[in-house]
């Protein structure tokens, strides 16, 4: 095979490629990558270093206040911008509530813009499970949990601990506690983990006869007492040339309803001609909100095939209305479905609702149907304000690619989402200020890292990523040994 | 001789198959993680594997093997020890016995990290080094534990070393500590040596053995090597069966990785040296896969046995990936699933970073392929392919069109024709002709390399039918006056064979007259006389007679070849038997 010399510059021209799209998105000679310029910032965030690009030599970058205080990064010789640490941490503390100048330069090409530091910080920590663009199968994935006011990483499980082809997923914190979590085990050691402050740590098989099947999708009840889950009968198919790639459908689902107090499951919806999914609470625990279509199925299929059968011929039918309904606490009983976002009679199809913790604002993800949208290009994040009944496309966060999971921060002023809008194909984390006042988000940005190439260097997806206002107390010895354990039995409530 | 030829074709293999990062980063990531002891010993491992070095030269795998032997017993020699008996137990024949198994089968060892079903037999050259490491350690550690603080430091030595040795430096500790404690021979092996390289009780057996008789040592790493060898010799039982295939075919998958098109057409022509009646699924495959890409199909599809009865783009699990198909194919987004799935069956190699990056950079979405390349990269030998790739991707006029030009024809021409098909394709495996029945049921905008694809499909599958509607077109293949390619020819034939005498006429009315040579009527007329005579029974005589005369027919193939049609008529006639007697 031969290959031919390049023609400019080395390899380090030749890579920087892609950012020489984000430089003439810049309109400048030069850019930074990952895109912080414009962004509002916490005051407690890690230092957001980042590349010079195009990159090479004698770059140079620094972040200047109003005052004249500034403070420089160290720039190494391809361009790599580091922040000191302990200087990045004292000027956004000294400067919080300002606007601040963020300088990038090589030689004579200069870039500028203004970033503003928010008044207070952001949710300590992030939850993810890392797993790759996965197909059919897995092997080696994990709930991590990174400190966001460093660099620090660490497991919190990963199934090698136990066994490779055991998957773990929907990690989950009730209102950003690091006390209250779950996440569920499947295949090997299959359960539910959940730790509660109230109620202990334990691991429970949620599926009880006449379910279909143990919870999928969970939302805490605020409140510590209560979890809704999903229940999803879920398959996989795949697009010959769509750029989607995936296409990901539920052939049913329902919703229940668990008691951490009496270890009991009520069925709360089980039609069959209805799927009903992606619960989540208002922050009073008084409203349910969650997804619903009706099924395309003509006639109700006998067995899982000619389920699956009728579905793909009609996938693009499938469309998910927002619906809420009222909760007694006292009585565990809900309300009849009331439509929020009759989605289907646009022609949209709405998932992940997300309530923000003053109540007023919700955000979901819609695209034009189905519900798995991350393998969805079209999806984006809207905007509903629940009080004066209007909705709109977030336009200051959406991509050409897909946004999907997000989170609301503890106290409502943050949001992260997930993001393929890189490549296409590897999610990354994005968090955006949010003016609950105005209903407005500002500039997304990426999660931090400390060398920017370790964004490439992951060949992991950043999945489900939730805020927490704390480290989780527990190692991943000791996770280890909760899912170790075996499950104990749910029972139907009567 | 078998065995040590066989020894090149696997280093090759196992060499392209190994990701490891010779970069600070691989290294940090692999070597230093602490929840993962070991990991030095599996870069080091992973290194040598991928570092190909028995590719050129077989016998260096037993230099290697000889020096790690020697460096080995070099260690264990200089043990200060004041039994003088050590030294002429370790000349006792059981001594040379066991260096007998470590000639032998050290070398082996040497060949790679691992075998091709890497759950299986795992590790083996890792498990070499650290039997090296082990040796060394165990030698200073025994002159070290005796000095003043010398077993804390040993201790500290190898709570520090646990993390890059693993259990290795563990055992030598132990084997020192225990040496200096009891002080002198404990008679008696120990029985606990069942499972190595694992297990807490076999570190503490081994360090007890070792403290008892130091000669035992011998046993210890001897039985290491012995169930070394043991993994390899398991290793040789592969599927395909003798080692001769198992080169054959690793030969074919350097081939088809280089692009050699000629080079897989001579080899998969040369099965019948190797002995075997018929070629491989894989061999198959891909000469199939290699008239493609020297646009020669259909001309002597049916001149090759083939079996399969379908186009395939699957190959044998030992050896090639479905995946490598479907991206030569051009079929980019099955190809993507099949890496996926074969990444997280097998693990990662750096031709999955190599074919995700290709997908990506024909498919445009360059950041993606960017980040393969990168990846890449960072793999030793591999900078240059990366480089170029690279370089493609900031520089449109290197784009390599020798290495990827048909696959990015191919691929635009199934692009085109799936804007026409909305619902997601389900495919329960990667069978073309279910592609080309459901949704490319014309030829008129295909390609000329793609028209003679899809024709192969049709005649693989035996769809005459189909094969018929596209009549019209066939001179796209070969224009007039030249006749039809002679399988064409044959499947028409045959078809208008079935016709009653006016439609016949009419059928053929409307094919130009130079399409179809006198040649194929002549023959299908011999050969349902021979069918007429031999009936539905077939001797072995009578199958070599017909598989003689017209093997290379689509006669004899859609008759008594093709599994679809076998079924059909089975199901139909289930005394019937087909020309292999079944």
């Amino acid at each position: 095979m031969k290959v031919e010399k390049l023609k400019v510059g080395g390899i380090k021209s030749v890579l920087a490629l892609a950012f020489a799209l984000a430089a003439f998105a810049a309109q400048a000679a030069i850019a930074v990558w990952p895109d912080y310029v414009g962004i509002t910032v916490p005051t407690n965030i890690a230092p957001l270093n980042f590349k010079i690009v195009p990159e090479g030599p004698d770059a140079a970058a620094a972040l200047t206040a109003a005052d004249g205080d500034r403070i420089d990064a160290a720039v190494d010789g391809v361009g790599n911008a580091r922040w000191h640490a302990a200087g990045w941490r004292r000027f956004l503390a000294a400067h919080a509530g300002e606007s601040v100048v963020l300088t990038a330069s090589r030689g004579e090409d200069r870039l500028t813009g203004t970033n503003f530091v928010a008044r207070l910080g952001m949710d300590t920590h992030l939850t993810y499970r890392l797993i790759a663009p996965s197909y059919t199968l897995y092997d080696e994935l994990g709930i991590y949990e990174r400190d966001l006011t460093s660099f620090d990483e660490r497991p919190l499980f990963r199934n090698v601990q136990l066994a490779t082809k055991m998957c773990i997923n929907c990690h989950t914190h009730n209102r950003a506690d690091p006390d209250q979590y779950l996440f569920h085990a499947r295949a090997a050691f299959p359960g539910t983990m959940i730790v509660s402050k109230k109620w202990g740590e334990r691991k429970v098989d949620l599926k009880t006869s006449g379910s279909l099947g143990a919870g999928v999708y969970p939302a805490w009840h605020p409140g510590g007492d209560f979890i809704v889950f999903s229940m999803n009968e879920t398959r996989q198919t795949f697009y010959f040339s769509n750029p989607d790639k995936i296409e990901v459908v539920d052939l049913r689902s329902d919703l229940m309803l668990y008691s951490l107090a009496d270890n009991t499951v009520a069925i709360i919806e089980d039609d069959p001609y209805l799927f009903e999914t992606f619960p989540t609470w208002s922050p009073d625990g008084k409203c349910l909100f969650s997804s619903r279509a009706r099924t395309p199925f003509t006639t109700m299929p006998t067995n899982e095939t000619e389920r699956f059968s009728q579905y793909v011929g009609q996938y693009e039918k499938v469309r998910y209305d927002l619906v809420v309904r009222a909760f007694d606490a006292n009585t565990r009983r809900f309300s009849e479905p009331r439509i929020v976002f009759d989605a289907q009679k646009q022609g949209l199809s709405a998932t992940f609702p997300r309530v923000s913790p003053d109540g007023r604002w919700l955000v979901a993800t819609v695209g034009p149907y189905g519900n798995f949208h991350v393998w969805h290009n079209d999806a984006d994040l809207w905007l509903f304000d629940l009080a004066e009944r209007k909705m709109r496309r977030l336009s200051e966060l959406n991509s050409p690619k897909s946004e999907s999971y997000h989170t609301f921060s503890s106290d409502g002023h943050w949001m992260v989402f997930s993001s393929r809008r890189e490549d296409g194909t590897y999610t990354r984390p994005y968090f955006a200020h949010f003016d609950a006042e105005k209903g407005r988000f500002d500039k997304p940005f990426l999660l931090p890292v400390e060398n920017p190439d370790d964004h490439f260097r992951r060949m992991f997806s950043y999945n489900v990523p939730e805020f927490s206002n704390g480290p989780v107390k527990k190692s991943a010895r000791e996770m280890r040994k909760l899912v170790a354990r075996q499950a104990v039995p749910a029972q139907r409530a009567p | 001789m078998e065995t040590l030829l066989a020894i090149r074709a696997v280093a090759w293999k196992l060499a392209d198959q190994t990701l490891v990062f010779a970069d600070w980063d691989g290294f940090r990531e692999m070597a230093l993680p602490g929840d993962r002891p070991a990991g030095l010993l599996r870069w080091c491992a992973r290194m040598a594997t991928s570092l190909g070095l028995f590719d050129a030269t077989w016998w260096m795998p037993y230099v290697l093997g000889a020096l790690a032997l020697g460096v080995s017993l070099h260690l264990l020699m200089r043990s200060p020890t004041r039994d003088v008996s050590v030294r002429r137990r370790l000349t006792s024949l059981f001594a040379w016995c066991v260096l007998g198994f470590l000639v032998a089968f050290a070398p082996l060892a040497f060949i790679g990290d691992f075998l091709w079903d890497e759950k299986e037999h795992s590790a083996p050259l890792f498990n070499l080094f650290g039997l090296v490491v082990s040796c060394g350690l165990f030698a200073a550690f025994r002159s070290w534990i005796r000095r003043p603080w010398g077993l804390v430091s040993v201790c500290a030595l190898c709570a520090v070393l646990f993390v890059p040795f693993g259990a290795y430096a563990l055992l030598a500790g132990l084997a020192s500590a225990v040496c200096a404690w009891r002080g002198s021979v404990i008679p008696g092996a120990c029985g606990a040596l069942r499972s190595p390289f694992r297990g807490w009780h076999w570190l503490a057996s081994a360090a007890f053995l070792l403290a008892a008789f130091p000669a035992s040592c011998a046993w210890i790493y001897g039985d290491m090597a012995c169930h070394i060898a043991w993994r390899y010799a398991q290793g040789f039982r592969l599927p395909c069966g003798p080692v001769g295939t198992l080169r054959h075919s690793f030969e074919m998958e350097r081939c088809v990785r280089a692009r050699d098109w000629r080079g897989v057409m001579a080899l998969a022509d040369a099965y019948k040296g190797s002995g075997r009646d018929f070629p491989l699924r894989m061999e198959i495959a891909f000469r199939i896969l290699a008239q493609f890409h020297l646009e020669t199909l259909p001309d002597d599809l049916f001149r090759y046995p083939i079996r399969t009865g379908h186009f395939s783009t699957d190959a044998d699990q030992q050896s090639m990936d479905g995946y490598q198909l479907l991206f030569e194919y051009g079929l980019l987004q099955p190809a993507r699933r099949s890496i996926y799935e074969r990444v997280f069956t097998a693990g990662w190699e750096p031709a999955h970073h190599l074919y995700l990056g290709d997908i990506a950079l024909l498919c445009g979405e360059r950041l993606l392929a960017y980040r393969n390349y990168r990846q890449l990269r960072r793999c030793p030998f591999r900078r240059a392919l990366a480089d170029a790739r690279l370089a493609a991707l900031a520089d449109a006029t290197l784009f390599p069109q020798e290495e990827l030009g048909m696959v990015a024809a191919a691929h635009s021409v199934w692009l085109e024709m799936g804007k026409a098909v909305d619902a997601p394709f389900f495919s329960t495996g990667n069978r073309i002709e279910l592609i080309a029945y459901n949704y490319f049921r014309t030829l008129r905008k295909a390609p000329e390399f793609m028209a003679r694809m899809l024709i192969s499909v049709l005649l693989l599958d035996g769809d005459v039918p189909v094969l018929v509607q596209n009549v019209p077109w066939l001179d796209r293949i070969t224009p007039p006056p030249k006749p039809w390619p002679l399988p064409v020819q044959e499947a028409i034939a045959a078809y208008a064979s079935t016709l009653d005498d006016t439609k016949q006429a009419e059928f053929l009315s409307r094919i130009r007259p130079t399409a179809l040579s006198p040649q194929a009527t002549m023959r299908l007329d011999a050969f349902k006389r021979v069918a007429r005579i031999l009936g539905d029974s077939l001797s072995q005589k009578d199958k070599d007679r017909v598989r003689r005369d017209f093997g290379d027919s689509f006669f004899f193939y859609d008759c008594w070849v093709n599994p679809s049609v076998q079924r059909a008529r089975s199901a139909q006639n289930p005394d019937r038997l087909d020309a292999e007697g079944r």
